[in-house]
């Protein structure tokens, strides 16, 4: 007991205090001289606009005369949820995520564990799945526009095997959305594999050969083996997957625009809730209503990552 | 012998499943590079045998009468400062708050992740508006000067340089460097694969991106590639199909050439950064 006070009052008392004090003050220099131009340019271009939208949100702007606003409440958020293309596009968001998540988290998962096994040109093959993820969503979208267009390469192939219509998928009611998902799915795939495939080499390879000596098979394998234990990666990936398809904007921006065509046509079935709100920004300089849109796209996707957030941590204490 | 024999089974399986999935990849790829040297677009869905019915005249016209040389310089242009900026400015916030212990860095890590978690849609009006009372709209400033930093990359320099061993700290303090020194002279060339990452990601982002400069820059000589590339697709050229793949091939090189140079880097590090 002593022994410790007598330290203490050491410590206190030897002059490395203020040099202490002296190295700190320096550190906090060094500290400032690496932060500020980050902080600054992050307080500019992030936090200000960011507040300045919360407070439009609740105002009525006008863009051609932004003083002369008022408050209004929550009028913009009504008239926003009021909004019959609003509440379509959310619809068209959570169908979107509810199809492409499942579909390409498993696809991936599949992918990730062939590149996973021995397999020579490994990185040939991740490199190619992911040139989808690098290529410019406009530039994808143009070739699917003449992919999927009248007589379109594509268009005629499904047409031949499945028996889709034979018409320009953008432009048809039942096949714009369908287009959509696929052309999402197509370029997410890749990014979703390469994640998968760091999660499944950090599985020790004595399980799968174990698996192998007690004969289980293939699809054994993916269920009892591989799944339970890339959990933490599935909930990254499906965490992903929900924002990136809560966020959708340029693929149907691109397909749907084609022709001069309102964005979101044919009749609003492939509209998105960040297309409504760049609608409503650009199009219709309706900046308060713009911003409300946002906040609300934020409070879905936020929900959403809370709930993903949530179900893991059950699941991993189960 | 039967294991052997499963074991061939197993091979053959994930090669189709591979080759499959990538010729579903590819063909889109494969299929704009095809159109882009055909002459004619009547001659686009037979696949002519003949040699010439191909040949480089819509890249000779792309180069040459359209803008698009115009717009693949400021796309260089906004892409390289953006990418610059990003790469001094993220990683040295990332340093200062993974390994200098200051007053106040917790709190600045926080507004970090909150930035983070903001969607990029809520700054679409705002940013707009101020580019706007700013006067910069159609200039290069609008379209590089609101992108410098990226929480993101600092999220990601930060995770990297917590897991810095201390003993590199240690050997530079030794050695008579400062705070800014080890920083300079070690923590930096040990980043590299995390700086290769990051430049990635922020070099796709923004050289693909297409909303901010479609509203940025309304003016054809000020558009960024992919702003040009919808216009070109999507209004003077509709029937020119060739012409418009050729647009989309000059489009996706510089990603292509720039993920192929640094993707072993970046691979690594994806799988670093996602694992646990």
């Amino acid at each position: 007991m002593k022994a410790i006070v007598g330290t203490r009052r050491e410590r206190q008392n030897v002059p490395a205090a203020p040099a202490g004090l002296a190295r700190r003050s320096r550190e906090w220099v060094n500290a400032l001289i690496l932060i500020t131009p980050f902080f600054l340019l992050l307080f500019a271009f992030t936090i200000y606009p960011a507040a300045r939208a919360l407070l439009d949100s609740f105002k009525n702007v006008s863009a051609l005369n932004p003083s002369s606003s008022t408050w209004v409440g929550l009028a913009q958020y009504t008239a926003v949820l009021h909004d019959g293309s609003f509440r379509h596009a959310v619809g068209n968001n959570f169908v979107l995520m509810a199809v492409s998540v499942p579909i390409q988290s498993f696809l991936a998962l599949i992918l990730a564990s062939a590149l996973n096994s021995r397999i020579r040109a490994q990185g040939f093959f991740r490199a190619v799945y992911f040139l989808p993820y690098i290529t410019a969503p406009v530039a994808i979208g143009a070739v699917m526009v003449f992919l999927f267009g009248p007589n379109g390469a594509l268009t005629r192939f499904l047409h031949a095997v499945l028996e889709t219509p034979n018409t320009a998928w953008y432009a048809s009611e039942n096949l714009a959305f369908w287009l959509v998902v696929g052309v999402m799915i197509w370029t997410e795939i890749g990014f979703f594999t390469v994640i998968y495939l760091a999660g499944l080499q950090s599985i020790s390879k004595d399980v799968y050969e174990a698996a192998a000596l007690d004969g289980a098979g293939p699809w054994t394998t993916l269920w009892k083996i591989t799944i339970p234990l890339v959990r933490p990666t599935t909930a990254l990936v499906i965490l992903m997957g929900i924002i990136v398809s809560l966020q959708t904007f340029e693929q149907p921006y691109v397909l749907s625009t084609t022709g001069g065509a309102l964005p979101g046509s044919p009749s609003d079935s492939t509209l998105t809730m960040v297309m409504y709100l760049y609608a409503q920004a650009f199009r219709y300089q309706n900046l308060g209503q713009a911003s409300a849109a946002a906040f609300l796209i934020m409070i879905v996707i936020l929900t959403f990552s809370a709930i993903m957030a949530i179900a893991q941590r059950r699941g991993a204490r189960a | 012998m039967n294991r052997s024999l499963a074991g061939i089974g197993r091979f053959v399986r994930s090669y189709g499943v591979l080759c499959l999935a990538a010729i579903i990849v590819l063909a889109p790829f494969l299929w704009a590079i095809y159109a882009s040297f055909v002459k004619s677009d009547l001659d686009l869905s037979s696949f002519p045998t003949s040699l010439q019915a191909y040949g480089l005249l819509h890249y000779k016209a792309m180069l040459t009468g359209s803008l698009i040389p115009r717009w693949w310089a400021n796309s260089l242009i906004v892409t390289s400062v953006i990418l610059a900026c990003n790469l001094v400015f993220n990683t040295m916030a990332g340093y200062a708050l993974a390994q200098i212990r200051f007053l106040g860095s917790k709190f600045l890590f926080g507004i970090v992740l909150v930035t983070l978690m903001l969607p990029p849609q809520v700054l679409f009006e705002p940013i707009y508006t101020m580019i706007i009372q700013l006067g910069w709209l159609n200039s290069y400033q609008a379209l590089i000067i609101p992108f410098l930093v990226n929480p993101f990359g600092v999220f990601l320099m930060r995770q990297f340089f917590l897991a810095m061993p201390q003993e590199l700290d240690d050997a530079g303090r030794i050695d008579g460097l400062g705070t800014l020194g080890v920083f300079y002279r070690l923590a930096i060339p040990v980043a590299r694969p995390a700086i290769a990452a990051q430049a990635i990601f922020l070099f796709v982002w923004n050289w693909n991106t297409f909303i901010f400069p479609s509203v940025l820059a309304t003016s054809p000589d000020m558009f960024t590639l992919p702003v040009g590339v919808y216009q070109l697709t999507h209004t003077t050229f509709t029937n020119h199909i060739a012409e418009s793949m050729a647009g989309v091939v000059l489009t996706t090189i510089p990603a292509i050439v720039v993920f192929l140079l640094l993707q072993r880097r970046f691979m690594e590090t994806l799988a670093g950064a996602t694992k646990g």
